[in-house]
């Protein structure tokens, strides 16, 4: 997020010598023995995975074709990178701008649950999977069930921001 | 964001700057342990899952506890489902990482972000199509349950590499005695605590450098008080600290609460007495024919003509063939003239749901000693049904002896349903439900 309030805060602290972060720089020491035969091992299990996406080992009356099986991860994580990850990120800048300052965190809060309510439930929202010979498969009305549990969910925002205000309010004065 | 800000927008050795204070090394690691934990579990279980369906000799499911399967394919399910919101959060946390320059720093750094490569696409992938099979929608193109095992090695073996490389890290990044997550130091994540940086540590807290240069350039409003606030809060927040955002201890809160908002919405199609609350769950136990679900009906696997009607049922047959002393051919007025006995047992499905319900019909044991089977035989249990994965299913010698081990002719004081495998279905303790064969009209013994 940029968000102006953390441009201060951090320009405030310019002076202070950075330590350099390898978190994601990869490792920079050595990997002790037992991480490097976890590491090994990881490894070993990664290559039994490959070679029953390809076929040379089989645990299933079906094999999986490998193209597929990799256009589906690659597509997976694109599918994160360019839109989930762009979308939060935004989401996240909109809450930061929100007004008043006190609904941000409930607001942020009710963001999160509800979009992880939502991606739960959105194959059944589709209802790609529906039978019409066979009414066990996705019963229910799943937009209604949805809307129930979010307003359930923005209840509680709305009460955590009314409730905020009131404290607020009462300290200030 | 101004053009100057963008021109600090560059990729570094470390990736984008962090662009929020949320995405610091000691988030990533806090959700890196929780993922660590909720992965292994939707390893072992899955692999308990393949192991009953596809046993290697060596591998003998018991039929006790009676409900152990259900259990641990309901767990499977709902942690995968609670999996969602961890690992988004944490993929979000790294993300400025992606963008790394150069993309490696080596040999070993590029295995290692291969591994992660694996582990982002598997560990998606994973979640994904667990979410979409529970709801039936297979949109891959290839079969499930190969596609979803074969990924599961992919992901976790990536893990274990990940774990190998990142645990030393992770470690110090929790126990911090000062603003560890472990150590007692949760004040760290207070909004208004102050931590002080530990001599030595890598750790950046809000106050790191990392996305100081493009957010410095951001501008906005200057009001004094947020500037009073700056000073007294130096936690990060989503949006910024002093403007009321979340701490990360909300943020983490926050993922908790999204984890267990699904769970308690979706976890009553597995547990009994949280069914009122299955309002997400894409199954409803007490739905379904005879008041439970069912995955494929009489018609879906060609038999509805051959169970529906009586002239249908004076011809059904159950043979019994193979290591037996005399193979047999019974009547459905033969099996009813035997002992018949009552079992509570759940239809316990590879997809999370599962139901209660009260069997009634003959002990497999008593067929295969009436036939004349060994002492110690297992059964391959075959159903009328189109050929298919599921039209046959097997019974080790434990099930194929167990007292529970029924074929049923009858569920909740009614002949069965066609659609529950009339006239004659399989049902066992400890058992998926795909193995739970329906339509059955031959056993064969060895």
């Amino acid at each position: 997020m940029t968000s102006t309030s953390i441009s201060r805060q951090e320009s405030g602290s310019e002076d202070q010598p950075q330590e350099p972060d390898d978190g994601g720089a990869g490792p920079r020491e050595p990997l002790s023995w037992p991480a490097r035969a976890l590491a090994l091992g990881g490894w070993g299990v990664v290559v039994i995975g490959v070679l029953g996406v390809l076929a040379r080992i089989s645990h299933f009356a079906f094999s999986v074709p490998w193209r597929e099986v990799a256009e589906w991860f690659i597509f997976s994580t694109l599918f994160h990178d360019l839109i989930v990850a762009p979308v939060v990120t935004v989401a996240a800048l909109g809450v930061g701008r929100l007004r008043p300052r006190l609904a941000r965190a409930p607001v942020a809060v009710g963001l999160i649950v509800s979009g992880s309510l939502v991606a739960v439930s959105y194959p059944r929202l589709r209802g790609y999977g529906e039978s019409a010979a066979n009414p066990s498969i996705l019963p229910g009305n799943a937009a209604r069930d949805l809307a129930v549990v979010l307003a359930v969910v923005w209840a509680a925002v709305i009460a955590s921001v009314v409730y905020r205000l009131v404290k607020d309010r009462s300290v200030t004065t | 964001m101004n053009l100057p800000a963008l021109k600090t927008l560059r990729p570094t050795a470390e990736g984008l700057p962090a662009s929020s204070p949320l995405r610091t090394d000691r988030m990533a690691a806090a959700l890196g342990v929780a993922l660590g934990v909720t992965f292994t579990i939707c390893f072992i279980t899955g692999m308990i899952s393949h192991l009953v369906q596809s046993p290697p000799s060596w591998f003998l499911w018991p039929t006790r506890p009676v409900n152990l399967y259900r259990f641990s394919q309901g767990l499977h399910v709902a942690t995968g489902m609670a999996t969602i919101p961890i690992l988004l959060a944490k993929l979000w946390v790294v993300y400025p990482k992606l963008f790394r320059f150069p993309p490696a720093t080596g040999v070993s750094d590029a295995l290692s972000r291969v591994s992660d490569g694996l582990l982002v696409g598997g560990g998606l992938f994973l979640v994904f199509s667990g979410t979409a099979n529970l709801a039936r929608w297979r949109p891959w193109g290839f079969g499930f349950t190969s596609g979803h095992y074969w990924t599961a090695l992919l992901a976790y073996g990536a893990l274990l590499v990940h774990i190998a490389y990142r645990a030393a890290k992770t470690r110090r990044e929790l126990r911090d005695p000062v603003n560890g997550l472990i150590s007692g130091a949760v004040g760290g994540l207070r909004p208004g605590h102050t931590p002080e940086p530990t001599p030595g540590s890598d750790d950046h807290e809000g106050s790191s450098g990392a996305g100081s240069g493009p957010e410095e350039a951001d501008g906005g409003p200057t009001d004094a008080d947020d500037a009073s606030e700056v000073e007294d809060e130096r936690v990060p927040v989503l949006a910024g600290p002093g403007d009321h955002s979340l701490t990360r201890r909300g943020f983490l809160g926050a993922v908790g609460l999204a984890s267990a908002a699904i769970t308690v919405t979706t976890v009553g199609q597995s547990l009994p007495w949280a069914r009122r609350l299955n309002l997400l769950g894409p199954r409803r136990p007490g739905v379904g024919a005879q008041g439970f679900p069912v995955n494929k009906t009489a018609s879906g696997a060609g038999v509805l003509e051959a169970v529906e009607s009586d002239a249908a049922l004076a011809d059904y047959r159950l043979t019994i063939v193979g290591a037996v002393d005399e193979e047999m051919e019974l009547t459905l007025d033969d099996l009813r003239a035997m002992p018949q006995f009552e079992e509570d047992l759940p239809i316990s499905c590879v997809e999370g749901w599962s139901a209660n319900a009260r069997w009634r019909g003959v002990r497999v044991k008593d067929l295969l000693a009436r036939a004349g089977a060994p002492d110690g035989a297992e059964v391959t249990v075959v159903s009328l049904q189109d050929p298919s994965l599921y039209a046959s299913s097997e019974l080790n010698r434990i099930q194929a002896s167990d007292n529970k081990t029924l074929l049923a002719l009858d569920v909740n004081g009614e002949p069965l349903h066609p659609d529950h495998g009339r006239p004659v279905r399989l049902i066992g303790a400890n058992r998926p439900g795909v193995q739970q064969t329906k339509w059955v009209t031959r056993l064969e013994v060895r």
